[in-house]
């Protein structure tokens, strides 16, 4: 069955746009995929499909020619969508894996410290800042600059960042985040109306994104991101992704503060439970003795007196081992029976009873138990 | 309707799926509504690979398909119309060229149209899916206890971030054992997870829940065809089709799995479901240390006052009898402490030898205790010092003491008798 001719020019025309949009694909596809561009990309080859139809229909192109390109447009649609769905779950994966190497981070002045840099290399952010909301104020702890570290402006916006206070007034996008906890892209008319004044003319930031950082159910702090060099727009996608940033990093800070705090609480249990422990060692079977001693030590001590007045050692000149000692000689315990119980020899003991008698000091190991009773007399009171 | 695999406290969360999956939803029944339309204007022909791209969760595909194929069968109808009416002009439509071709013109354009929405939701849907996974971290983190965390999880992950089914399983360094599952979807049967409750599935190098094991890092499965699949749970019983799975990391180790597919739908997991389930966990991870170590601080504190409170108890048992408020004069209350004193120490001086002593021996004794050296007390009671030396030797022997600081010690009571171990026992 003979066709018409098909329309020699068009079909050239068609071949060149085809050639033309296959570059521009395979461009898109070679780098990072361009969302934007992308998205023309795949809209363009929407419309050939039905304009190739009616052409063919229209013998403007040879109908198994039109069959060929329509298939193969549906392709290029996937394989666009495809290279953008994998750069962006790439880009999330980033997020994740960022934070995830955070986790072995004990400290949480530590994660402070390093949020902004990691922020600016998951994100592809060029400037990052962490913040700390301190009662009605807030104030930035820690700044990165990935691009643009050699910019003045950049040098002094990092030299004077940490001066900064800014109070939280009710214009203030900060006060924004802190009441709903929603993270933010401001940019355009809102920078002049909701960012502080005195950040703004340090930053000279155009847009930025930002997000609060939720602790124990409170907004401890703020991520404050932006791509000052760069200049590449930043979208509601940069948002979510600081957001998500934020919101991980806020755990990670929290059981990091809960770990120190369980660590403080044990140190702290530990201490007063040993120095009540002491203490009540030293108070103990003190009482009734001390109070028939000074009976007499006004008429016997009258020496020790003397010596006293020279400069009375503090129970702290004795360290804590000594001190350890001096408890277990004041129970009478003999050198060997000190040896066993602190497992160490009998020699070292000899040299710590003889280091004992010359700090208290004592003429002998009698004299130092009276010594230790009067001592930790001293001691409790002290403390 | 949802439906909870396991016993115990079913979660409240509202029964809303995610908002993308719900307009996704509503896209694929639109692309499957087109498919129908342009099958009835073909004569009830059906393109296979369009609704299995439905089914996976493929609309921009399935749109693309859709589109191929119809303006594939309008070139044909319009070459088919072109024998019997000459071609019309190049630009407008050619009048009379039939209804087939009409109608498949008018589902171009309307795929045209569905492409463009299927395309914002498949570019946008990163944003919305990272947003979610973002809030459920929230959440999580907002969790009360580990019970609740650990009760509540695969349900947040199912509503909040969009998933069919989702599973947490706990791991040891040979085995994982499923533990919590929350599934939904209408007429879902859940009963063969009960038989897997904690039952061990071998983390041998060949199952791909090995790999997340020892690299600490989630995984995607686009097909369970794939050999490193353990079958037996997630085939034979589970009939997943395609699954994501991240690790549990508590303490630097992975002490659990969450497993996640979008059934009982077809829809593939892809990279993007790999990372929502991986902040998921990590957020989960991260919230159920500081809920343990939350949980440690409250223990420290009870296990503190209860040690305080014991001891109390303790003191008040020993001595019921001093209160020092009752007694009238200063005379009375020292008398009164000795007494007490000695009494507790088992009676230091009345009952170990004390009463052997002689007054005079008492005397230097006590003289001792406050630290005088023989010369001292020689000087005291005006005697010679040999004299204080034979004193001294007597009141050891008397108190059973071995030199003269035991045998202060054990007249001031520091120490009972017998306190310290001796060095050869």
């Amino acid at each position: 069955m003979p066709l018409p001719a098909v329309d020699e020019a068009r079909s050239a025309n068609l071949d060149e746009r085809l050639s033309a949009l296959g570059a521009r694909l395979r461009q898109l596809l070679a780098s990072r995929p361009d969302e934007i561009a992308v998205r023309a990309l795949f809209d363009e080859l929407g419309e050939l499909p039905l304009s190739l139809a009616e052409a063919a229909a229209d013998r403007l192109v040879g109908p198994a020619q039109a069959g060929d390109i329509i298939r193969a447009v549906a392709g290029w649609q996937s394989e666009l969508h495809d290279a953008v769905v994998d750069a962006q779950a790439r880009s999330f994966g980033r997020i994740n894996d960022g934070l995830a190497s955070l986790a072995g981070t004990v400290s949480s002045a530590e994660l402070v410290e390093r949020a902004p840099a990691l922020l600016c290399e998951v994100c592809e952010f060029d400037r990052a800042m962490i913040s700390e909301v301190h009662g009605s104020t807030w104030r930035p702890a820690a700044v990165h600059v990935a691009a643009g570290a050699a910019d003045e402006l950049n040098v002094a916006l990092v030299a004077a960042i940490r001066t900064v206070e800014i109070p939280l007034t009710s214009s203030l996008i900060e006060t924004e985040m802190l009441r709903r906890r929603a993270s933010v892209l401001i940019d355009g008319t809102a920078m002049t109306r909701h960012t502080s004044g005195s950040l703004a003319a340090l930053s000279h930031s155009r847009a930025y994104v930002a997000a609060p950082i939720v602790v124990a159910d409170r907004v401890a702090g703020f991520l404050h991101a932006d791509a000052y060099s760069s200049s590449r727009p930043l979208t509601a996608a940069d948002r979510v992704a600081l957001q998500a940033f934020a919101d991980l990093f806020g755990l990670l800070y929290e059981r990091a503060a809960m770990a120190e705090r369980l660590l403080t609480q044990q140190q702290a249990i530990h201490a007063a439970l040993s120095s009540a422990a002491s203490g009540v060692a030293e108070l103990g079977p003190r009482v009734g003795p001390l109070v028939r001693a000074e009976l007499r030590a006004a008429e016997v001590g009258a020496d020790a007196d003397a010596r006293r007045e020279g400069g009375w050692p503090e129970a702290g000149m004795l360290t804590s081992r000594e001190w350890e000692i001096l408890g277990l000689l004041a129970t009478g315990a003999t050198n060997s029976q000190i040896a066993a119980a602190l497992v160490v020899s009998e020699s070292t003991v000899k040299s710590h009873v003889k280091r004992i008698l010359h700090k208290l000091p004592a003429a002998n190991r009698a004299e130092a138990v009276y010594r230790y009773t009067q001592l930790s007399g001293n001691r409790s009171r002290a403390s | 309707m949802k439906s909870a695999a396991r016993g115990g406290p079913i979660v409240a969360v509202a029964p809303v799926p995610a908002a993308w999956r719900h307009h996704e939803d509503a896209l694929a029944e639109r692309v499957t509504a087109m498919h129908s339309t342009a099958s009835q204007a073909l004569a009830g022909e059906r393109n296979a690979a369009v609704l299995s791209r439905i089914a996976v969760g493929d609309l921009t595909g399935a749109v693309a398909a859709l589109t191929a194929w119809c303006a594939d069968h309008l070139i044909a109808v319009r070459a088919g119309d072109g024998e019997a009416a000459p071609a019309g002009g190049a630009e407008a439509a050619p009048a009379g060229d039939g209804e087939a071709a009409e109608e498949l013109r008018v589902i171009l354009r309307e795929l045209r149209t569905l492409g463009s929405e299927v395309a914002d939701h498949a570019f946008g849907l990163y944003a919305s899916r990272l947003a979610d996974a973002s809030a459920a971290v929230r959440r999580l983190g907002a969790m009360a206890t580990s019970a609740q965390l650990v009760d509540q999880a695969c349900a947040e992950l199912v509503y909040r971030c969009g998933f069919g089914r989702a599973v947490l399983s706990r791991v040891d360094s040979e085995t994982w054992r499923p533990w919590m599952a929350h599934f939904t979807g209408a007429a879902v049967d859940a009963s063969w997870f009960a038989e897997w409750v904690d039952r061990p599935i071998p983390l041998d190098d060949l199952v791909l829940e090995a790999q997340v094991f020892t690299e600490h890092r989630p995984a995607a499965v686009p097909d369970t065809c794939d050999p490193r699949v353990y079958r037996p749970i997630i085939v034979d019983a589970g009939r997943s089709t395609s699954y994501v799975v991240a690790p549990v990391i508590v303490a630097g180790e992975v002490a659990g799995f969450f497993h996640a597919d979008h059934a009982p739908g077809q829809r593939r997991s892809g990279l993007v479901d790999r990372e929502v389930l991986w902040t998921f966990s990590q957020g989960f991870s991260l919230a159920y240390e500081r809920l343990v170590l939350a949980e440690r601080v409250q223990a420290q504190r009870s296990r503190l006052h209860a040690a305080l409170g014991s001891a109390e108890a303790l003191i008040a048992r020993r001595a019921p009898a001093l209160d020092l408020a009752l007694i009238p004069d200063q005379d009375e209350r020292l008398r009164i402490y000795d007494e007490q004193h000695i009494c507790a120490h088992g009676g230091v001086p009345g009952g170990s030898g004390y009463e052997n002593l002689t007054d005079r021996e008492r005397e230097v004794l006590e003289l001792l205790a406050v630290g005088a050296t023989n010369a001292q007390i020689a000087d005291q009671l005006v005697v010679s010092e040999s004299t204080v030396k034979s004193h001294v030797r007597h009141i050891l022997r008397k108190l059973g003491a071995v030199n003269r600081a035991q045998a202060i010690s054990r007249y001031l009571g520091i120490a009972p008798m017998g306190g310290l171990p001796d060095s050869r026992a």
